[in-house]
């Protein structure tokens, strides 16, 4: 009786919509719950209905996008191409529309993040599938808000952070104490609760209705949607799409999307060269109950992150899961065929850590009878983001993968951004931290990502501090003094798999610590005051910095080429005598910074190029992308043949005199020139003058060979310097005291040097560069954004929440950007933030205003930084501070010994 | 009859493993240990001199050659069976040895008699050399049965009718592994004699005590009986070759004790000579477990057996036992074989004077084959201490293991370590709802139930096996370090261990406990 109610509803839903195939929201309730036909002995449990009603449509000769996947991206993707216009899209599915993963999708439409950019999405997500319900198309929409939990004190700092940034951005959620978490959920055992936040406008759908309006109203365009047919092999011409073969024949293409799922790893394998797609599948878990009278259908979402689990209201009953902390990866030699429509064998043990968690949260689900434990396997990436964009292998090959479990929430928007990368070259936001570009080849390494993903599950709940790296798969790319510095207590930070020492720590071995694992804060983290020591040696004495991770290339041509290459990608001048260097940007088409990075000429047609170690692919993918189809010019990614030595402070001058026969004083060797030298004993060292933080110093490419026999000779000649090891946060907290942006951390693809006031650095004469018009057009019209450095008045350093980013940021009263990096000003004994604002009209879009800078600066703009719900009043700054520039005649310091 | 049989390892394999050990116990001489001083002019018997526990703390584990865990766990598993059962008390039991000496000197069997649910289990611990635990394996179970079988059957044994191995009892894993053929026939033969005088003497109310009793002395008479000098022998009639000969000396001189559980229904006996012991796992309600000893060891630490001794050598108390030893020399005060203790001193001197040359069997004693103020032998007996059981539903599981197991861990700790094993086995089994339409709080409550045995989770499946790891190694440093000792100083360090562990059916004892 209860069976045949919910099939009529479900059959009733599906009467306004005609998909390809029977409704799916039908199918999901047979094959998941239909008089329990899934025997727990067999492995893979089998779906009732086993093929659909599909058309017979031949396979095209010829389509402008070929999309891989009928889930719920692939098909988000062909809806938002033709709402662009682009209708000639061929979307192949192996098996039936969402056979894969999205047909078991719990559905929750939650619009609270971490950043603006994941929010913005989502939040469209949430209003195209509000607008789609109202227009009628049946996706099992219902508004009924989200209530997240909060078992401590800080993931209710977490809270009022996320309050602070969604509220700013036009998102309405409301704090909540235990008390009012109790009325609005009477079902939920709030005593232990230290609060929680209402997000009133969240809600939740059905994940295969949505996929299935999506490629009804695609197919409605024009679409054309094959079931049945696997992609075999993605053909290239010198590394561009040109087809895809497949089961059913070859089709003509420009354009490949891979939404392949859990698959996409794999199809990522069909194309020479290989495009990497690190994602892995994990067993994950949710339990339906039966119907239950006191379960009301607009009962909220409820998140108890705290307790690893999820829960919403499914037919009168209660459908809830969660992220364990550690998780159990499956497939890892690959997902077997035809897994169309199946689950994985319950592991019901595995299971008991969400069912304790789910009972104490919901005391009154005791009594509930199960209707069925669901094991899905859903896939997961290496940083626990999507995987976007178009890939750094082959060009018009796209990516939209690895959801991570927020593939309903995010699919609108992915599809949305992702038809504009794909129509327009580039999305409107910046989606860098999705973008499959940050990726090396170490990172989709099997064997890797299965260890990576026990942990990646878990943290799509675990509260995240600032800076907090994964626990796995780590220590994989060392520098040669690795060991000299875990000896000498450093203390490791990932990035793009390298361990960077962050900073040093010699008594954190004694009192057991790792050395790579470190416990966040989101007040005064633990190393602040080992980072003020490192930070003042910078000032007055000389450290030593591991640079190695930085990505380097070298780029050569036999005539000029190699010049006339780098003139039309950098909108610096190039064109300097050999021995000098330069920063320039490399800007995108709308003047954007695709890289920035600073260029040595080392000879006449020969340059060696540093940028930030994130830039490794990306970089190397738009050097070759922009290359001379002539073959005239090389680039070679030289990455890991160099290691990087910063020697930074007032003494290192002296300390390299020392221990080298060139004379380094700064009229022999200039700063922003370079030089290859002899170090000790070794030779062909590049000395660059320059540290990257603002403070005199070197920093030494040395032949990897012989980078330990350099490290111990400027530290045994430091000694009388008072020379020590410094991690990355003295140089992080000397740059951000200075007001100098970092790609990838303040500054992005979306904003220009104009911007950031760095225009002196735009060489607008006399050559032509990629994205010189646009920066003309700024030039004369005026910037919408602008980089801003801010010091936080009465900030209690000590007691109070920091900032960490991602904070935003009033004038007047009315939101005008965020914190982009923040760090303690050691100099200006103040709390520092930078980030962009802006002049926002009615409509939420950011106004060109010529006068930018009258605009910051206005004397009688108040400003003021919202930092977990205190609004700290900031005084904001477009110069770097004098004070800050400060620096110390070596000569008349003593060196001061630890 | 027999559900299941597996062996974990095939003989081709044991053979690759055996050059895995003998390989690395070679290179692990060339690494420097530790001084063995004291123990270098050690001349006593290996399996005699007291080993084990006191010196275990003194290993020095990382001087020792690493092995890899897999090595280890090839080498733990190397003899071990399982073998389940669905008639009678007996569910199945599990069984396996780890060898310090070389050859290894336990021995152990397994048998089913095939009238009725009547079970024997043996564990043998040789001294001296490992023949005459061999010959115990080979032939005490073949006299236990022909005592314990209906007139019929014996009647067959008399009359050389019958297969031994196949029909007098079912011998699980294949049964025995005779030594010599030609020692068979001699056995065969020795036995007939038995069952002739045991067909005399047959009432069908014998004392099952007693049964047993006669059968262990009847042995070990014809261990020595079969090896004494020509002229005296009255078996052999002097045609035997003198290989054969030298083979029949070589058991009777060296010696070993025996501990046989015979279990009929609900009724168990345990019959013990020597320093192995049997002990019943009772489980007394949820985790509590009690030890129950069922054998007594027959050394210097037993009181009882020390006051019999020098009761029937009365005036020899200053040289009987010394150092806690039979004549300083022997641990266990019961035996099988070691004629030197029993046979009379001309017949020692007859065989000293006969075997003079190099390299004989009795070449290891030197000048002291015969002991010093041997005055009244014998001085050694093969009588066991029978210990009647009725099998209880609380009775979950009987461990017999030799020494080499009992010094390493106490019986309370076995009785633990097999507890838990029984519990952690059971979520080895993927958990299935039991039944539709549960609850949450239901499962909930049989999950956390189950999560508590995960703690139990053990690496062997095999329960011996999983004691033997543990009686070894705390941890894979110290299981490595064990398992590469030399063999010269192995012994020094552990026994052979041999442990059986015998699994009831409680359903079964329930319904069948008179």
């Amino acid at each position: 009786m209860e069976v045949r109610h919910i099939f009529r509803q479900c059959l009733n839903i599906h009467k306004k919509c005609v998909c390809p195939g029977l409704g799916s929201r039908r199918r999901f309730e047979e094959i998941l719950f239909n008089g329990r036909g899934l025997s727990a002995s067999r492995r893979y449990s089998t779906g009732t209905v086993t093929s659909l009603e599909r058309e017979a449509i031949p396979l095209p000769k010829e389509a402008r996008v070929v999309i891989c996947g009928g889930g719920i991206l692939g098909s988000s993707v062909a809806y938002h191409l033709t709402e662009r216009g682009w209708t000639d899209i061929v979307l192949l599915e192996q098996g039936s529309l969402t056979c894969g993963t999205t047909w078991h999708s719990a559905g929750m439409i939650g619009q609270l993040r971490a950043d603006t950019i994941e929010m913005e999405m989502v939040r469209y997500s949430r209003n195209l599938y509000k607008r789609l319900e109202e227009e009628g198309h049946g996706l099992g929409w219902k508004e009924c808000g989200s209530v997240n939990v909060a078992r401590t004190h800080d993931r209710m700092i977490d809270f009022r952070r996320k309050h602070a940034l969604a509220s700013a951005t036009g998102l309405e959620v409301h704090m909540l104490t235990p008390h009012e978490i109790k009325q609005m959920c009477p079902l939920l055992k709030s005593d232990d609760l230290e609060g929680g936040i209402w997000i009133p406008s969240d809600g939740a759908v059905t994940a295969p209705d949505v996929a299935m309006v999506f490629s009804k109203l695609a197919k409605d365009k024009g679409v054309k949607i094959l079931e049945g047919v696997t992609v075999e092999k993605i053909q290239l011409q010198n590394d561009v799409v040109k087809g895809v073969k497949t089961s059913a024949g070859t089709i003509n293409c420009e354009y490949f999307v891979n939404c392949a799922g859990q698959w996409a790893r794999e199809v990522g394998k069909r194309s020479v060269p290989k495009v990497r797609v690190p994602l892995h599948s994990c067993e994950h878990y949710y339990l339906v109950t039966k119907p239950l009278e006191k379960v009301d259908r607009m009962m909220p979402v409820i998140r108890d992150q705290d307790g690893y689990i999820y829960s919403r209201e499914w037919n009168g009953g209660i459908l809830a899961g969660g992220f364990e902390p550690v998780s159990k990866p499956v497939f890892h030699t690959g997902v077997p065929d035809k897994f169309e429509f199946q689950l994985l064998q319950e592991d019901w043990d595995h299971f008991q850590i969400l069912l304790e968690q789910i009972l104490h949260r919901f005391p009154f689900l005791e009594d509930a009878e199960i209707r069925q434990l669901i094991n899905g396997p859903e896939s997961f990436t290496p940083d626990s983001n999507w995987i976007l964009g178009e890939s750094a292998e082959v060009d018009n090959y796209y990516v939209a993968a690895g959801m991570n479990s927020r593939g309903i929430v995010g699919s609108g928007g992915i599809g949305k951004y992702l038809a504009e990368w794909i129509i327009d070259g580039e999305p409107s936001i910046d989606l860098w931290q999705y973008d499959v570009r940050r990726y090396v080849d170490h990172h989709n390494n099997r064997q890797f990502l299965q260890d990576r993903m026990r942990e990646v599950l878990g943290t799509q709940y675990s509260l995240r501090y600032p800076r907090e790296d994964y626990k796995t798969g780590r220590k994989l790319r060392t520098s040669p003094l690795h060991t000299r510095l875990e000896v000498a207590g450093a203390c490791f930070g990932e990035t793009m798999a390298y361990e960077r020492p962050m900073w040093f720590d010699p008594d954190k071995r004694e009192r057991g610590e790792d050395a790579y694992i470190h416990q966040g804060s989101f007040k005064k983290p633990d190393w602040f005051d080992i980072a003020q020591e490192e930070y003042m040696a910078c000032k007055e004495r000389v450290c030593l910095i591991d640079m190695s991770s930085f990505a380097k290339f070298e780029i050569k041509s036999s005539g000029e080429e190699a010049l006339d290459y780098l003139q039309y990608l950098c909108s610096n001048n190039i064109a300097l005598e050999s021995g000098s260097i330069i920063h320039t940007g490399m800007q995108n088409k709308l003047g954007g910074f695709e890289n920035d990075c600073s260029i040595a000429r080392i000879g006449k047609n020969f340059f060696f190029m540093i940028c930030p170690a994130t830039q490794q692919t990306r970089a190397l993918s738009w050097l070759q992308r922009n290359l001379p189809a002539d073959g005239s010019v090389q680039v070679r990614d030289v990455t890991s043949m160099y290691s990087g030595i910063n020697v930074i402070g007032p003494h290192a001058q002296q300390l390299l005199a020392d221990v080298t026969d060139v004379s380094t004083t700064k009229k022999d060797f200039n700063v922003m020139t370079c030089k290859i030298i002899d170090v000790g004993h070794a030779g062909g060292i590049t000395a660059m003058r320059l540290t990257h933080a603002g403070e005199d110093g070197f920093i030494l490419y040395i032949p990897s060979e012989y980078a330990l026999h350099v490290y111990d000779t400027l530290m045994n000649a430091g000694k009388d310097y008072g020379i020590r090891n410094a991690g990355y946060y003295a140089i992080r907290h000397l740059r951000i005291e200075k007001s100098f942006a970092y790609w990838g951390l303040d500054l992005d693809a979306h904003t220009t040097p104009l911007e950031c006031g760095r225009e002196f650095r735009v060489k607008f004469d006399g050559k032509d560069f990629i994205g010189k018009d646009a920066l003309i057009k700024q030039r004369k019209e005026g910037v919408s954004q602008k980089f801003v450095q801010f010091m936080l008045e009465n900030f209690d350093v000590d007691n109070d929440v920091w900032p960490w980013g991602e904070e935003p940021i009033f004038r007047n009263g009315q939101y005008v950007g965020k914190t982009s990096t923040c760090g303690y000003g050691f100099t200006l004994d103040r709390m520092i933030c930078l980030g962009f604002i802006s002049d926002f009209d009615e409509n939420g879009q950011p106004k060109v205003n010529p006068n930018m800078n009258d605009f910051v600066m206005d004397k009688n703009a108040v400003y003021e930084i919202d930092i977990a719900g205190i609004k700290y009043s900031a005084k904001p700054g477009i110069h770097t501070p004098k004070l800050a520039l400060s620096s110390v005649d070596p000569s008349l310091l003593a060196s001061l010994h630890r | 009859m027999l559900k299941c049989v597996r062996h974990y390892i095939s003989k081709k394999h044991k053979g690759q493993v055996d050059i895995l050990t003998e390989w690395i116990k070679t290179r692990s001489r060339t690494v420097r240990y530790f001084s063995v001083g004291s123990h270098s002019n050690e001349r006593s018997n290996p399996s005699i001199f007291t080993v084990g526990s006191r010196h275990y703390k003194g290993l020095d584990d990382s001087q020792s050659p690493r092995l890899t865990p897999h090595q280890v766990t090839t080498i733990l598993r190397l003899n071990e069976t399982s073998i389940e059962e669905n008639n009678g008390a007996i569910r199945g039991f599990e069984t396996n040895q780890l060898r310090s000496n070389n050859p290894i000197e336990d021995r152990r069997g397994e048998a089913k008699l095939p009238h009725g649910n009547k079970y024997l289990f043996g564990v043998y611990d040789g001294h001296a050399g490992c023949a005459c635990a061999q010959a115990l394996n080979e032939r005490l179970f073949n006299y236990l049965a022909v005592a314990l079988s209906p007139s019929e059957v014996v009647e067959r044994v008399k009359n050389g009718e019958i297969d031994l191995d196949k029909e007098l009892l079912h011998w699980y894993h294949g049964g025995v592994e005779y030594r010599h053929s030609e020692l068979r026939e001699l056995y065969a033969k020795s036995l007939r004699k038995f069952a002739r005088e045991n067909l005399t003497n047959f009432s069908d109310d014998q004392y099952v005590p007693d049964i047993l009793m006669q059968a262990f002395l009847r042995l070990d008479e014809d261990i020595g009986s079969e090896a004494l000098p020509v002229t005296t022998n009255t078996v052999l009639n002097g045609n035997t070759s003198s290989v054969l000969n030298t083979e029949l000396l070589t058991i009777a001189f060296a010696g070993a004790v025996a501990c046989v559980a015979y279990i009929d229904g609900t009724d168990m006996f345990v019959a013990n000579v020597g320093d192995c012991r049997a002990v019943l796992g009772v489980n007394k309600g949820a985790d509590n477990w009690e030890a129950k000893e069922l054998t007594q060891q027959h050394d210097a630490n037993n009181e009882s057996e020390v006051n019999r001794i020098l009761k029937q050598h009365p005036n020899e108390s200053n040289n009987v036992i010394k150092n806690g030893r039979l004549f300083g020399d022997l641990a266990p005060f019961r035996a099988f074989g070691d004629v030197r203790y029993k046979w009379h001193a001309k017949d020692l001197k007859h065989i000293m004077n006969t075997n003079r040359f190099p390299h004989s069997f009795i070449s290891v004693y030197g000048d002291k084959l015969l002991p010093n103020n041997y005055n009244t032998p014998p001085y050694l007996i093969a009588e066991p201490e029978i210990k009647y059981h009725q099998l209880s539903p609380k009775d979950k599981f009987l461990v017999l293991a030799s020494d080499g197991l009992w010094d390493m861990i106490s019986p309370e700790k076995v009785i633990q370590l097999v507890a838990g094993h029984m519990d952690g086995r059971q979520v080895l089994v993927n958990f299935d709802l039991p039944r539709e339409n549960m609850t949450l709080g239901a499962i909930n409550q049989l999950l956390t139930q189950r999560k508590k045995s995960f703690a139990n989770k053990t690496v062997d499946s095999n329960v011996a096996t999983h004691l033997i790891r543990n009686a070894i190694g705390q941890d894979h440093l110290q299981l490595s370090a064990q398992l590469t000792l030399p063999n010269s100083i192995s012994r020094f360090y552990r026994d052979d261990i041999t442990v059986t562990v015998v699994f009831f059916d409680s359903d079964y004892i329930m319904d069948n406990v008179t």
